[in-house]
């Protein structure tokens, strides 16, 4: 089970329209003096929401929960999507990625979810890891 | 004149280069279980992480940090952008290790090195020039972080060195300072005071070598090629550690297909296989002597797996495959009784075309996730040509 589970994405990917309509202001921050502003979407924070990538476009939409790639079956073909992310968090560890598959279903967000790697379970301690774009952690 | 080339945090550098959003950041990239940092941005140092401090107590120095999956892909093809641009520009270049190259410096700008590596790469580098290469590498470490540091008067050579602890010499490790200190030498000022007959009988002629070096005779020459390897292995740490023999031989079987790999691109046969098993509280290694200097799985293979099966039962840890009593291909006694071996030619030329590992043994199949993740299946020992590690 995932712990605490946040991702990060650099200010400067969303619009200050965005920002406004969906209040994420509060969740700005950097982590370095001289680094890039990042935007955190945490599954603590509320309202719980995530970044997705439609159509060449972000939007921010609910987060509804997680999928299990073992439970995914054709009903949802077409139905995939992608949340932008430069960072992951999961139980303590911020950690480098491109982002996350995921479901988009009813106007809200699934991340796709899978059996841990060796790695990231030592990284992590967590038996269950996310679906990441274009790598393997 | 000798310089020496270094690159800053060169793993963290180099995922930088294709991550820009890690700029400025603390940076931690992980070894291959996730467990250890291996290397770390000066942010994250400044934080207090140290280079092989679990993750667990990473974190709590340092919360913010990021942290990343090594890539000795990744970072081979920088490296040898960096050695090709080293190389055009002076005839003697040592490629000393993935970040680090000796060369003669007598007719570089080293600081205009300095900016085509950081403008063409993307990785900022140290220089350090002096008369010997000892001296060169403590300059250069002097120069640390994107510095260029010139050491060539005597008596500013004397004057920086003078109470730098002798364990930051490359070659004076944590015994044979023991054995200096004992006689009252503790730093490089004291080392080169000393007699270098003293230093001889304590540290042998390797450590009368440094002597001179100290003193700006270059003894160590700059090696443009890698000295032949008395031995060569491939294996280390299983991951997972399992009592599963499926999944025991299948690593047994994929670290001698590595080792085929690397004795056959160094052109080497051995004449004696050893196999150590790690377990958790205790280990297990066995030789033997082959029937003929060989490379080829026919033999090495069969030789492995017999040594293997005499393994205590257990949870193994690690499992190291080791060849000795090397020869150069082409300079061995050959046999007129054996038949050419072919399965290793088949596979390399298959892999050669669509990918390392493609074909592999079908033994290494419960190694599926392994194999199937880019990062296992490139190690710093891959990068061949280094003369260090």
């Amino acid at each position: 089970m995932l712990l605490m589970f946040g991702v990060s994405l650099a200010r400067r990917e969303l619009t200050e329209a965005l920002i406004e309509r969906h209040q994420l202001a509060a969740r700005i921050s950097k982590r370095h003096a001289e680094a890039d502003e990042e935007i955190h979407f945490m599954d603590y924070h509320r309202p719980r929401v995530l970044p997705v990538l439609l159509d060449g476009q972000i939007l921010i939409l609910p987060w509804g929960g997680w999928k299990e790639i073992e439970t995914l079956q054709g009903e949802y073909a077409g139905l995939e999507g992608e949340i932008p992310a430069t960072f992951g968090f999961d139980s303590g560890i911020w950690y480098a990625m491109r982002g996350i598959r995921c479901c988009v279903i009813r106007r809200m967000i699934y991340p796709i979810r899978r059996s841990s790697t060796h790695y990231y379970e030592i990284m992590t301690r967590q038996s269950r890891m996310p679906l990441f774009v274009g790598e393997t952690i | 004149m000798i310089a020496h080339l270094d690159a800053d945090c060169f793993y963290v550098s180099a995922e930088r280069v294709r991550r820009p959003s890690l700029l400025h950041l603390p940076v931690g990239v992980l070894g291959n279980q996730g467990a250890c940092v291996i290397a770390k941005s000066y942010e994250m140092k400044a934080a207090g992480v140290k280079t092989g401090v679990p993750i667990w107590e990473a974190v709590k120095l340092c919360p913010d940090g990021i942290y990343i999956k090594r890539d000795f892909q990744w970072y081979e093809v920088l490296s040898r952008m960096m050695l090709d641009m080293v190389q055009s520009c002076s005839p003697t270049v040592e490629y000393y290790s993935i970040d680090e190259f000796f060369f003669d410096a007598d007719r570089v700008d080293p600081k205009e090195l300095q900016a085509r590596i950081l403008n063409t790469v993307g990785v900022p580098v140290t220089v350090g020039v002096s008369k010997s290469r000892t001296l060169a590498k403590l300059a250069s470490d002097a120069g640390k972080p994107f510095g260029c540091r010139v050491l060539l008067d005597d008596e500013e050579i004397a004057s920086y060195i003078e109470s730098i602890n002798v364990q930051e010499v490359t070659g004076i490790a944590s015994r044979s300072a023991t054995k200096l200190a004992e006689n009252g030498i503790r730093t490089c000022g004291e080392f080169r005071r000393a007699d270098p007959q003293l230093i001889n009988r304590l540290l042998t002629k390797r450590g009368e070598a440094l002597w001179w070096e100290l003193h700006g005779q270059p003894i160590t020459k700059i090696a443009t090629s890698r000295p032949r390897h008395k031995a060569i292995a491939r294996g280390g740490s299983i991951g997972e550690a399992t009592d599963d023999p499926d999944i025991q031989t299948a690593w047994l079987v994929r670290n001698v297909e590595r080792l085929i790999e690397a004795m056959f691109w160094n052109r080497y046969l051995c004449n004696r296989l050893t196999v150590a098993v790690g377990y958790k509280d205790r280990s297990f290694a066995q030789r033997s002597t082959l029937p003929e200097v060989t490379n080829a799985s026919e033999v090495l293979l069969p030789t492995a797996k017999h040594i293997f099966a005499q393994r205590p039962p257990g949870v193994v840890t690690h499992i190291d495959i080791i060849a000795d009593q090397l020869a150069l291909a082409g300079q061995h006694q050959q046999s007129l009784f054996t038949s050419r071996p072919r399965i290793d030619a088949i596979k390399r030329a298959v892999n050669d075309k669509l990918g390392r590992f493609k074909v592999r043994s079908g033994e290494t199949l419960p190694l599926t996730e392994v194999y199937t993740d880019d990062a296992h299946n490139h190690d710093i020992c891959d990068i061949h040509g280094k003369t260090c590690f």
